[in-house]
């Protein structure tokens, strides 16, 4: 590379400069994002960034260190080198520390930049947002307003380097339509939060952003508290990813040596009923997540978690690996970086079933279909299994859809409520998380209401 | 990092396509953490962040661009990039001088960043040494401290010239204990806006231990929560999340300005119990949510938000604030440089009443006692909330008995805010971590023990 600029040449600059007895690991990403909101037929704001960074890991004798800067400038890159190898004194000595050693598995060859996203004339992203607004206000006259319609994008590119002869370098992008919506009849309000997201720009459908917003708060008026009782619980798409996302993060091999895991001690066990079947794959390029290497630059492959219910195998790192004498499931991630690599799932997929949510409501006599989960992260308790959650949703009575209820909690512990699902939908849907989602219902769980 | 002649140039710049408003804000930042993790120090690690974030406001629309470069002319590229918003037709030229001058009253201390790591390994490893040796149950204890120093100088259009320096000392633990239940856990932070030495000088490291491992150990013979509408009772400190959700959240007045608050309109009204006072008041001193100066150059204040029960005021933010010909209530606030100044809290808190703490259990027949509660969440348009519990109890004749397993509470705000029957004498604050629209920003909540006389418990004891 002859620009000395480019993040390969400042990575590559930092490895060179390893003492002996030293090695040292270099994550750094360079970023342009736009944002649009708009509000009431004017732009609210616009948002045009770049932004830079990395985040250097240094083991001297066993000792690990870490140290991190949002930018890209010379000097501030050389001290934050520095702080990271001073911040090897204050660490145990730790046998197990490492960086990932090359496997022979190659980077499978991924396209995940639309080149399109930084030609894309401002203009125009502009018009798509105030457009989102006009399509979700035309739609329904109980759709009073919409406090925010939104266009966003990304692209970016991220290398890893570490002197164990490491290298990798990715780009990828996004783009997004979004919008909240407030609907009224009556004496209720309700909300709804609608989306479009693809890597590609031209994917982004305003037409599908704004039926998700529009439908997600009209559904609910006349919602009614109800009865607490007992009853079968039919995750939406979206609710399901954001409970198998949290699921999985549990199968962090961390998780499981730190001993704060429902699955520690089940290897090879039946941990969830027969129809759950979870693959994390981050070559599976549907995945906002998908990337050729994991966060220490390993090749993604994909890792089967839980086969027909039995737990097959928990997410590895390097350093994780390396503890239980195996090698790296290439399960590293990070929060870019400005994080230390950690194993965690990324691209999370669960078997899809053989009926669409239509069909399995028509089936149920009585139940609820939850559109959305709140409080999740105050209400699951990942290390004892505790689960209460609020929740919004629709009666399922007879087979159809019934009255939408209000300040409800559904409650199970997970482990309970991976023996109880009945049914996996076919309807997988990908969704900006690190977990697909599909229909999934759940034989019985309390609901709590008056 | 920013003198009064470039900023003057800059904002020249930024304001030469006719807008009304112009802001640089140039911001150095760094942290540095510490964690202990089964008896070994990792996550040894330093944060660095500097750049400048610059605003240009033209009516309602808002041109915002950040960048790494703070030379005069990066400065004057991310101008041109934040101003490129602007509409067709060129507005009257507005004139500035940055002449107003403010400086942080807050001490900006040098930070030596070896001695914090020395020092905060030594009361770790104690930390957990106490962790451990307080119940025989306990089985994993991890924890960790950091500090953070933030300095910014902000400059706008209408004068304004800020230079503040702020900092923040925090230490959290978490405690698993196992028994035949399985596994519990008990977590406490403890985080002020101050220096690390006198973090050192007034913090109790072990009792933070303890409390953390206690909790852990006590939920082993919890039982299942009871499901359904139930008195709650809940101990000064941790309950002033339920008014940061419940109401607080509601009373940013961009939800007033959009329409999307249940108390758009409540202005003068009641719109809770009269033994309600709540308060905003970012000058509490060296609490988690407190500044000399908002983000947007203006000084924090003390805010009344509901007295004795009526609404008396929103929180306003320099946007919100212009749209209602008001003055901003010091409640504009940003994650960093990146991020677009919004209306958000600093320390809420509820006023103590005239019981006395113990009473209030005593007077409650059947309930459930709430002696932590974790975070929640809150839709600011319809009042609907959650928020989760740590330790709770049952109350059984007047009387706090069998633990209970971790649950959620779910209720509306206006509904929760009128059932409140009996407040407390007492009082204590937490800090928290607010987000909004994918900013986090350090808050401080706050309550005496108050009753709810019915609110919603989403336990799983058998229905």
């Amino acid at each position: 590379m002859s620009n000395k600029n480019s993040l390969e040449s400042i990575a590559q600059s930092i490895i060179s400069s390893a003492k002996p007895k030293e090695s040292i690991e270099v994550m750094a990403s360079r970023s342009t994002s736009t944002q649009v909101v708009v509000y009431q037929g004017e732009v609210e704001s616009l948002t045009q960034a770049t932004d830079g960074g990395l985040g250097v890991r240094v083991i001297i004798d066993g000792k690990v260190g870490f140290s991190t800067v949002s930018s890209l400038d010379k000097s501030l890159v050389a001290r934050c080198l520095q702080s990271a190898r001073e911040n090897t004194v204050y660490s145990t000595y730790d046998p197990y520390a490492t960086f990932a050693e090359p496997d022979a598995i190659a980077y499978p060859a991924m396209v995940l930049l639309d080149p399109k996203i930084p030609v894309v004339p401002t203009e125009l992203k502009v018009s798509r947002a105030l457009e989102l607004e006009k399509i979700v206000l035309a739609k329904d006259r109980r759709v009073t307003e919409v406090p925010q319609a939104q266009y966003s994008d990304y692209y970016g590119e991220s290398v890893i380097a570490s002197t164990n002869g490491i290298f990798g370098r990715s780009e990828n992008s996004y783009a997004i339509a979004s919008a909240t919506t407030v609907a009224r009849e009556g004496e209720q309000t309700h909300t709804g939060y609608g989306y479009s997201v693809s890597r590609y720009f031209d994917e982004v459908s305003l037409e599908s952003a704004a039926s998700d917003a529009v439908t997600r708060a009209i559904r609910l008026l006349g919602a009614k508290k109800t009865k607490s009782r007992s009853l079968t619980v039919v995750l939406e798409p979206r609710a399901a990813s954001t409970l198998f996302a949290l699921i999985s993060a549990s199968l962090s091999a961390e998780a499981i040596q730190r001993k704060r895991s429902i699955f520690v001690g089940r290897m090879g066990e039946p941990v969830a009923s027969e129809v759950i079947d979870i693959v994390d794959d981050p070559t599976d390029v549907r995945f906002q997540s998908a990337s050729p290497f994991d966060a220490e630059g390993l090749a993604s492959r994909p890792v089967h978690l839980i086969e027909d219910g039995t737990l097959k195998n928990f997410l590895y790192d390097s350093y994780t690996a390396n503890k239980d004498g195996i090698t790296s499931t290439a399960n590293a991630i990070r929060g870019g970086f400005s994080g230390t690599p950690s194993p965690g799932p990324k691209s999370i997929l669960l078997k899809p079933g053989r009926r669409s949510q239509d069909e399995i409501i028509a089936t149920i006599e009585e139940g609820v279909l939850v559109q959305s989960l709140s409080g999740v992260h105050s209400g699951i308790n990942p290390v004892s299994g505790d689960f209460s959650v609020g929740a919004e949703g629709l009666i399922i009575r007879d087979g159809s859809l019934a009255e939408a209820v209000r300040e409800v909690t559904i409650s199970s512990t997970l482990q309970k409520m991976l023996l109880d699902v009945v049914e996996v939908g076919n309807d997988t849907t990908f969704l900006p998380s690190i977990a697909a989602g599909n229909t999934v219902v759940i034989g019985k769980m309390n609901l709590s209401g008056e | 990092m920013l003198n009064k002649e470039t900023a003057n140039k800059v904002l020249t710049h930024a304001l030469s396509a006719g807008a009304n408003f112009a802001e640089i804000f140039v911001e150095d930042s760094f942290s540095s953490s510490i964690g202990l993790e089964d008896q070994r120090v990792e996550g040894v690690s330093d944060y660095a962040s500097m750049g400048a974030g610059i605003r240009v406001v033209y009516g309602e629309t808002t041109g915002f661009a950040h960048t790494t470069d703070l030379s005069e002319k990066g400065l004057i590229d991310a101008a041109s990039t934040a101003r490129s918003v602007a509409k067709v037709s060129p507005r009257s030229q507005t004139r500035i001088v940055c002449t107003e001058d403010s400086h942080t009253p807050l001490k900006s201390e040098f930070v030596d960043l070896g001695y914090f790591k020395l020092r905060a390994k030594e009361e770790l490893m104690l930390m957990d040494d106490v962790a451990r040796t307080v119940d025989r149950s306990i089985v994993q204890v991890s924890s960790s401290m950091s500090i953070s120093g933030r300095r910014f100088i902000l400059a706008n259009s209408n004068g304004r010239f800020v230079d503040q320096s702020i900092s923040r000392s925090r230490v959290a633990i978490k405690s698993v204990a196992r028994g035949d239940t399985g596994l519990q856990t008990g977590y406490e932070p403890v985080a002020y806006t101050m220096g690390f030495e006198e973090f050192l000088d007034m913090m109790d490291f072990e009792e933070l231990a303890k409390t953390a491992s206690k909790r852990a150990a006590v939920k082993l013979s919890a039982i299942p929560a009871p499901s359904g509408t139930l008195p709650v009772v809940i101990k000064k400190g941790s309950g002033g999340v339920l008014f940061h959700e419940a109401c607080g959240h509601g009373l940013e007045a961009d939800h007033i300005k959009k329409n999307t608050s249940v108390y758009t309109g409540q202005l003068g009204q009641v719109v809770a119990s009269p033994l309600v006072t709540l308060v905003d008041d970012g000058t509490v001193s060296k609490q988690w949510g407190s500044y000399a100066f908002d983000d947007e150059g203006a000084e924090g204040r003390y805010n009344v938000l509901i007295r004795d029960g009526v609404l008396e005021d929103y929180m306003w933010d320099a946007n919100s604030a212009k749209s209602y010909h008001k003055e901003t209530s010091g409640n504009g606030r940003r994650q960093s440089y990146r991020h677009l100044p919004m209306v958000r809290m600093t320390n809420t808190y509820l006023l103590p009443g005239e019981s006395d703490p113990d009473d209030i259990v005593a007077h409650t027949e059947q309930g459930v006692y709430i002696a932590r509660l974790t975070g929640g969440q809150v839709n600011t348009a319809t009042g609907d909330f959650v928020f989760g519990t740590q330790e709770a109890y049952l109350i059984e004749n007047g009387e706090i008995t069998s633990p209970l397993r971790d649950t959620q509470l779910i209720g509306n705000g206006p509904e929760v805010l009128a059932n409140i029957d009996m407040v407390g004498s007492d009082f204590h604050m937490i800090p928290g971590s607010c987000g909004k629209n994918g900013q986090s920003v350090p808050v401080g909540t706050g309550q005496p023990t108050l009753r709810i006389s019915g609110i919603t418990l989403g336990g799983t004891a058998d229905v």
